[in-house]
């Protein structure tokens, strides 16, 4: 669209220069837009679908040779143009990259700044208080930019509004009685909501900086570290649980759902009444980083015979740290199983958005199939974990 | 390999010169298709409605040899549904003004003799002044 203004503004200071404009697609879908380049078709700019393959200098009278197809009428163009330009795409600014390392912002894939959700908190960050607005969030036009930036203005008017400054209780915490003050869990923190409490000489959770994802946990080999809401007692309780009852000749696939992706789409295939593997049971998990080694391990022992650790597509996740962490703790638990003679393929790290129900089946059905092949697990096997 | 497309002061005249022809804003055309689509008569056309008009929008000034601006019977089904609101009648009776002001057919009655002007019909001798000299 900014080429059609620019195209627009010249040809109404300088009608008689003739302009084209190459595209591949005209994506006219603001308000106006289309209103915007039937105008400048009126005025006379030419549009030609196809985008310019080739440049060249005509070394006579030092005019651009272009060459392209006209996609609509399947016939290639090649004319001279006194001035060709580039009409590129917006990037974020080089100079964002400083405040993005200071405040430890993430970027999606785009190269933008990511809001803590697509839909339901579009100018929020992963950062409680820190807000994105305009092109820092990705391309867009000045009524979009001063809608967004009205927007995180009143959600800012928000936080200020509160005497106290409240934060989400499921956020990492530290057991001072277990803690022996190793400093394991120092540096792990991709918020850096961890420090030692020199006093104490114990690690401390710094509960506005924490945005609870647990990927912390799994480096402290005490299990001092802990989790509001879904603490080390409760998983290992859950775990228990959903294996209580399973039967001598029977399976069980634990998969351990984060709460933003996995679980949704679990939900959502349980809502449409598709069909997976009953021999599956989900435990509920803020971030598949969250589940220790021990854990996992603790689930072999007690008779799981596959584990799925699910969270987010990293590009949209909250916590993009998340894969890469639990890949760790897999390495850990695949050495284990192989030194007690199990199939490290029956724990696996897959991600799920929350959308692709299809997917999700896939994953699990397979890992159904699969066990089918597998030697099962023997109880001493399990004894050796 | 078809031919290519040049656009050069030649082609760019060749536009405004129908544009002023047809009183029609041949740029606003979207190449929709609209107009093909619903043409009583584009299979009997060598180009359809829409083709023609990009041919004129790109200035290619083959398309004066197209049958297309000659079968148009100006029934406006096209114009009732072009979503620009263009005439593409207006157009190709400006294609064809552009043919017939070359005065290639031109009829010149000096050029027969008297007694065989008297044998012809009235009124296709003068339909016939009026169509090939417009
Ligand atoms: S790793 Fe565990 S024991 Fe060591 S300092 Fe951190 S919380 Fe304390
Ligand atoms: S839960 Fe996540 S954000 Fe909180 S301290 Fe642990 S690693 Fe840091
Ligand atoms: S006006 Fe001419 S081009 Fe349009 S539908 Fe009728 S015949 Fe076809
Ligand atoms: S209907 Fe109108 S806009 Fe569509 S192709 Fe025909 S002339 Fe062009």
């Amino acid at each position: 669209m900014y080429a059609t203004k620019l195209a627009s503004l010249l040809k109404q200071v300088k009608p008689e220069k003739e302009i084209y404009i190459f595209y591949t697609d005209i994506r006219a879908y603001g308000k106006g837009f289309e209103e915007y380049y039937k105008k400048a078709q009126t005025m006379g700019i030419k549009y030609i679908r196809g985008k310019v393959a080739e440049l060249e200098e005509n070394p006579e009278n030092k005019k651009v040779i272009l060459r392209a197809e006209d996609t609509l009428s399947r016939q290639v163009i090649e004319s001279e143009f006194d001035l060709v330009v580039l009409s590129t795409g917006l990037q974020l600014s080089n100079s964002s990259e400083k405040i993005i390392n200071f405040l430890k912002l993430t970027k999606s894939s785009d190269g933008f700044l990511q809001e803590a959700h697509p839909k339901y908190k579009p100018v929020d960050t992963n950062i409680e208080g820190v807000f994105i607005a305009g092109t820092a969030q990705g391309p867009k036009d000045i009524p979009d930019t001063v809608a967004q930036a009205s927007a995180a203005a009143a959600r800012s008017m928000v936080s200020l509004a509160q005497k106290e400054f409240q934060v989400d209780p499921m956020l990492a915490y530290v057991h001072p009685d277990k803690c022996d003050g190793c400093g394991d869990c120092l540096n792990v923190c991709p918020k850096d909501a961890i420090v030692m409490n020199k006093e104490t000489g114990k690690a401390e959770v710094l509960e506005a900086l924490c945005i609870g994802c647990g990927a912390c946990l799994p480096s402290c080999s005490k299990e001092a570290l802990d989790f509001h809401g879904y603490t080390n007692d409760q998983m290992y309780a859950a775990i228990q649980g959903v294996l209580d009852q399973k039967k001598e000749n029977e399976t069980r696939i634990i998969i351990f759902a984060d709460d933003t992706c996995t679980y949704r789409v679990a939900d959502a295939v349980g809502i449409r009444k598709m069909k997976y593997s009953e021999d599956t049971r989900i435990i509920r998990v803020p971030s598949s980083s969250r589940i220790s080694p021990n854990l996992m391990l603790y689930a072999f022992k007690e008779g799981a015979d596959a584990i799925i650790l699910g969270d987010c597509v990293k590009k949209s996740s909250r916590f993009p740290w998340s894969k890469e962490m639990t890949e760790k703790s897999l390495e850990i638990v695949n050495e284990k199983l192989k030194s007690a003679g199990i199939d490290g393929r029956r724990v696996v790290f897959s991600e799920f958005s929350a959308g692709a129900l299809n997917y999700f089946l896939n994953i699990v059905n397979g890992m159904a199939e699969n066990l089918k092949q597998y030697e099962r697990i023997k109880e001493t096997q399990r004894k050796e974990l | 390999m078809p031919k290519k497309i040049v656009i050069n002061d030649a082609s760019e005249e060749f536009l405004r010169k129908i544009i002023e022809l047809s009183g029609e804003v041949i740029t606003l055309c979207d190449q929709c298709g609209t107009c093909s689509g619903g043409c009583p008569f584009v299979e009997e056309m060598d180009i359809t409605p829409s083709q023609l008009m990009r041919k004129v929008q790109l200035g290619q000034q083959d398309v004066l040899e197209s049958k297309t601006m000659w079968l148009c019977a100006t029934c406006n089904t096209c114009t009732v549904r072009c979503p620009r609101g263009l005439d593409l009648s207006k157009v190709a009776e400006g294609l064809r003004q552009v043919v017939l002001r070359q005065a290639i057919d031109n009829l010149d009655l000096n050029n027969y003799p008297k007694e065989e002007i008297k044998e012809l019909p009235q009124i296709a001798i003068i339909a016939a002044i009026r169509k090939l000299t417009s």
